[in-house]
């Protein structure tokens, strides 16, 4: 049987933790929640493990931090040319390329780490989706096989549910 | 929500457990000893030995009792509720201002092993660099400082005397004393950078009296400011444990303060690397000559390799770390070696500029005389600490965090 | 007048008025911005054709007006990274309603200092010869000069900006394409990059936005200290000073504050958000004000006192100069301006007066331009040698351009106030209570 997907409309977030309890005992298919805002509480709950956007970040620094001496101390060797009275491989000033290629790599490489970890962005608007979620409601969407429909929806109802759509 | 009999017993407990420990009576051997062995040095052949790791523990000492009120002032004045349990371990360090004051007195017996501008006078600079007007003038801006500090730590054990105390909360008390609090703890931010400056100035950069960096004062006070944090956190990690305090003291603390190491780490570097840049870069001979001296020339070149890593390298690569933040243990070992960073620091500052070089004078009578003015800093310290409610129970930002850190949504 | 009184959806409504389609005042205002920005455009027209002899510009001052903008705006940028990134990392709680349109500013301050060093140049079209890339004689850019670090760190500033505002906005152009319709609706689609709010996208932008705020953190404070050392690794008195980057830094922070207040007084009263960007988180501002006025009045009390104890001659004279000689007028209003006039915030009824707040954060921004422009000219004109003295009174090209530069900037954040949140509305509703059905509190 086609599997159908469920969603809770929960004007209250105590609400909501109510129902995820319930629903995450069951294990459904798949399970997302909407809110317009974040909360530490939903994040312990659904993604325990801290965030693999950082081992881009660190990859994206360190790439910076080595790219920039390398690009500096690589082009100064190149002709060799004394500037100013100062070393060929002068460190004091190729710290700071250095260090600005750091952040600017770091931040980039963030930014992609971003993009691939969510797979985002991702234009299309699943029917789960409510405009309201975005203004102060939250949504609990599950897919389940038809016969676990009815239990389920009782679960929404029975923590608080305003509505539960049926897509 | 006010006058929990708990709080009020967990604020007292540490008297007794002061009164019954040696610990006091060991600080107070140490000062003895240290004391010996500064005599000895100063009446023996090379009397500059001993005065020159006086001045470093000196200016090392004043700038982490100095800079424990400033972290206390700034508690205050940013209304931070986090710090609340330890407030009253870095204000604490005001009581050794005094004792600074003493000891800078003492200086003076020793000025012509230490200023080489009294044997040798800069024409240029006799307005400033004068025996009596320089004296003068760095004594009575640490007793203003210690002055401030002594007012403000008053004021805030008597908002907590008040409230072990009274029978019932009254709630007026606690907003005018909060306002006190905000003035001199605005006083004492504004004059600790002016005038941490000039005695930077005064107390280490006018032992070269030749070179000078405008940003030496400021640098002065917040390496200063850098090892009073680290010094909290040693105070902090040795605390915590003791009876009820480890309720109060938690994981979050460690934390916080880590992330203010983490963040004067980063400060301090970078003070340090503007003015080796400017003067690297400038190449002017005046300038490069004392940097010269203390990067590149024997002894002291591998000293300054050593204040780098254990100063600034492994603090920032430590602290990056959220867990490791939280763990007093590694906290502890970190704060320590900030403490013995810093005060390499100072000892590269001054001691260069003094002893002709050759040899490192870097031996047991200076290890004896620096754990005499820790002893002697310990000592004065805890003496106060046992005369004091160790956590600020009238303070209403205090039981706000309680509320809150009870709350779980910490 | 509280935020917190206010509920998910009021919030919603009250910034989201912000965006519907402007009545005619705003086009009027539009207008005038084009107005001055076609100024500036057509002076920098005339001097690309006419050369770089129609500024002031000669021996010995090099650099005049254009210099002294390029610095003011990038100054003006720090500010905004300061109150959205650092304030984050401290987890201040005012900055909530405020950092967006100070992040706006970071990102339009910047564009508009970028265009400095163009105009400077006078060969515009040479511009690229400033990045790293092997030219046909594989020469590189020479990595040691404050020139080309300054390339670095401004691009690197307006990439990392950018992208951190680009996504903080996300959440906010989402709840924009939630409500809009017809052809608004369909650009918040695309730039909202599909954002549905669910809990795993929070997870991962929460980490990201803690990295982009932890990496630009330190970029703030490296940025300007590499501007200064454009001025601080000369040897010239009144440039050649350690305490440069810190003192910048500071400075800049200050003149961005300013900055900050004179464009969200107006904009607060326009657009009715009073509930929102209300006077405490004014008055936080002033407070850092007096904080950033002190330490750049320690800056100047620091550098005079070090120029007498120095006995250097050179650095006396400059000193002297810049109180007493042709440029007295704006080295009094640079400190009066800028460490004096702060200290009035120490009063209470002058920092929450929104009158006071507005005028004087005008003047400070007016204090601070001085300040540039006396730190650049008067070394320049009065260096080592008094043979080598001269003068310098910037032309009318020069004021054309810098006016020309605020209507830039100024066109820049009227568009912007239009058309995207200039108030975050996720984080406003993570200060709020949170709707619960139980415990009493509002849902």
């Amino acid at each position: 049987m086609k599997p159908v997907s469920l969603v809770g409309v929960f004007a209250h977030f105590d609400e909501l933790m109510e129902a995820l309890q319930k629903v995450k005992e069951k294990k459904p298919e798949r399970l997302v929640v909407y809110s317009p805002v974040p909360h530490h509480k939903l994040e312990e709950i659904l993604e325990p493990k801290p965030s693999p956007v950082r081992y881009f970040a660190l990859a994206g620094a360190l790439t910076g931090l080595f790219g920039g001496f390398g690009l500096a101390i690589w082009s100064s060797l190149k002709w060799g040319l004394i500037t100013g009275g100062k070393p060929i491989v002068s460190i004091p000033p190729f710290i700071v390329v250095g260090f600005e290629l750091t952040i600017l790599f770091g931040a980039l490489a963030t930014l992609v780490g971003l993009i691939l970890t969510h797979q985002f962005p991702a234009y299309k608007i699943p029917g789960t989706y409510d405009a309201r979620f975005s203004v102060d409601r939250f949504g609990l969407a599950v897919r389940v096989s038809q016969e676990q429909r009815n239990e389920f929806e009782a679960i929404l109802k029975s923590a608080g549910a305003e509505e539960v759509h049926v897509r | 929500m006010f006058a929990n009999p708990e709080i009020i017993q967990d604020a007292q407990s540490h008297r007794e457990k002061l009164a019954r420990s040696p610990i006091r009576w060991i600080f107070l051997g140490l000062f003895f000893i240290g004391l010996a062995a500064f005599l000895a040095g100063t009446l023996g052949d090379t009397p500059q030995r001993a005065w020159q790791v006086y001045l470093v523990n000196l200016v090392f000492f004043l700038g982490v009792a100095q800079g424990m009120v400033v972290f206390a002032a700034a508690l205050q004045l940013t209304s931070a509720r986090w710090g609340r349990p330890i407030k009253r371990l870095a204000e604490n360090g005001a009581v050794f201002l005094p004792v600074g004051a003493v000891l800078l007195a003492v200086l003076y017996l020793g000025r012509e092993q230490i200023f080489p501008w009294i044997a040798h006078p800069v024409p240029e600079k006799q307005a400033w660099l004068n025996v009596p007007f320089f004296f003068v003038r760095d004594l009575v801006m640490v007793a203003i400082l210690a002055g401030l500090s002594l007012a403000f730590l008053r004021t805030s054990v008597r908002a907590d005397e008040a409230r072990l105390s009274a029978s019932g909360p009254d709630s007026k008390k606690p907003n005018s004393i909060a306002q006190k609090l905000s003035v001199w703890g605005t006083l004492l931010a504004v004059l600790y950078a002016i005038f941490f400056s000039l005695l930077g100035f005064d107390l280490i950069m006018s032992l070269d009296p030749h070179w000078y960096s405008t940003l030496f004062g400021a640098y002065f006070f917040i390496t200063s400011f850098f090892a009073a944090l680290a010094a909290v956190v040693v105070i902090v990690s040795l605390v915590h444990k003791i009876g009820p305090l480890s309720q109060y003291i938690r994981g979050s603390q460690f934390h916080d303060l880590g992330k203010l190491l983490f963040g004067f780490a980063i400060v301090s570097g970078d003070f340090f690397y503007s003015q080796f840049l400017v003067i690297w870069y400038g190449n002017i001979p005046e300038e490069t000559r004392y940097v010269i001296l203390r990067l590149r020339e024997m002894p002291w070149k591998p000293l300054s390799y050593a204040v780098l890593f254990v100063a600034f390298v492994i603090p920032f690569v430590v602290l990056l770390s959220r867990k490791l933040k939280q763990k007093p243990g590694w906290m502890l070992a970190l704060g320590g070696l900030v403490l013995a960073g810093v005060w390499l620091e100072k000892f590269l500052l001054v001691v260069p500029s003094i002893w002709p070089q050759g040899s490192l004078p870097l031996g047991p009578m200076e290890m004896l005389i620096s754990l005499g003015f820790l002893g002697l800093f310990g000592a004065v310290y805890l003496w106060n600490l046992a005369r004091v409610p160790i956590l600020p129970v009238g303070d209403p930002l205090f039981h706000e965090y309680l509320e809150h850190v009870n709350e779980g949504s910490h | 007048m509280k935020t917190t009184d206010l509920t998910y959806s009021e919030v919603n409504s009250l910034v989201l008025r912000m965006l519907e389609p402007p009545r005619k005042a705003y086009f009027g205002i539009l207008f005038f911005l084009l107005s001055v920005v076609g100024i500036g455009v057509t002076a920098w027209a005339y001097q690309i054709f006419r050369g770089m002899g129609v500024t002031g510009l000669n021996n010995p001052v090099g650099w005049g007006v254009y210099i002294t903008d390029f610095v003011f705006w990038v100054g003006i940028a720090h500010s905004g990274t300061l109150i959205s990134a650092i304030l984050y990392l401290f987890r201040a709680r005012w900055r909530t309603s405020i950092y967006r349109s100070a992040e706006a500013m970071t990102v339009f301050a910047v564009l508009t200092a970028g265009l400095f060093p163009l105009i400077h140049l006078g060969r515009v079209w040479l511009f690229y010869w400033l990045f790293p890339y092997p030219n046909q004689r594989f020469l590189w850019p020479n990595f040691r000069s404050p020139l080309i670090l300054d390339v670095l760190a401004v691009s690197t500033y307006l990439t990392v900006s950018s992208v951190f505002f680009f996504i903080g906005l996300l959440p906010d152009i989402a709840a924009a394409r939630d409500q809009a319709t017809g052809w608004r609706k369909k650009v918040y689609a695309v730039l909202s990059l599909g954002w549905k709010g669910t809990h795993r996208l929070w997870h991962h932008y929460g980490a990201a936005y803690l990295f982009f705020a932890a990496l630009a953190t330190p970029l703030v404070i490296s940025v300007h200290s590499v501007v200064s050392w454009d001025f601080a690794l000369s040897i010239i008195p009144g440039w050649h000073s350690t305490i440069f980057a810190p003192y910048f830094v500071a400075g800049a922070i200050h003149s961005g504050l300013a900055m900050v207040l004179t464009i969200l007084i107006p904009l607060r009263k326009i657009f009715k958000v009073e509930k929102l960007i209300t006077l405490d988180n004014l008055e936080a501002m002033a407070k850092m004000i007096i904080l950033t006025g002190l330490i750049v009045g320690y800056a100047y009390a620091t550098e005079f006192f070090i120029a007498w104890y120095s006995g250097n001659q050179y650095e006396y004279e400059i000193f002297r100069w810049r109180a007493t000689g042709d440029y007295a007028a704006e080295y009094w209003i640079m400190v009066v301006f800028n460490s004096l006039i702060p200290l009035l915030f120490f009063v209470k009824r002058i920092r929450r007066s929104v009158a006071w707040l507005f005028a004087l954060g005008i003047l400070i921004n007016i204090g601070m331009w001085f300040e540039r422009y006396v730190i650049i000219v008067t070394s320049l004109a009065h260096d080592f040698l008094p043979y080598a003295w001269g003068h310098y009174k910037p032309s009318l090209v020069e004021f054309a351009i810098t006016l020309g530069s605020f209507g830039w900037f100024f066109l820049l954040f009227f568009s912007f106030a239009k058309f995207l949140p200039a108030i975050s509305i996720a984080e406003t509703k993570e200060l709020l209570p949170l709707p619960v059905k139980r415990g009493g509190k509002r849902g």
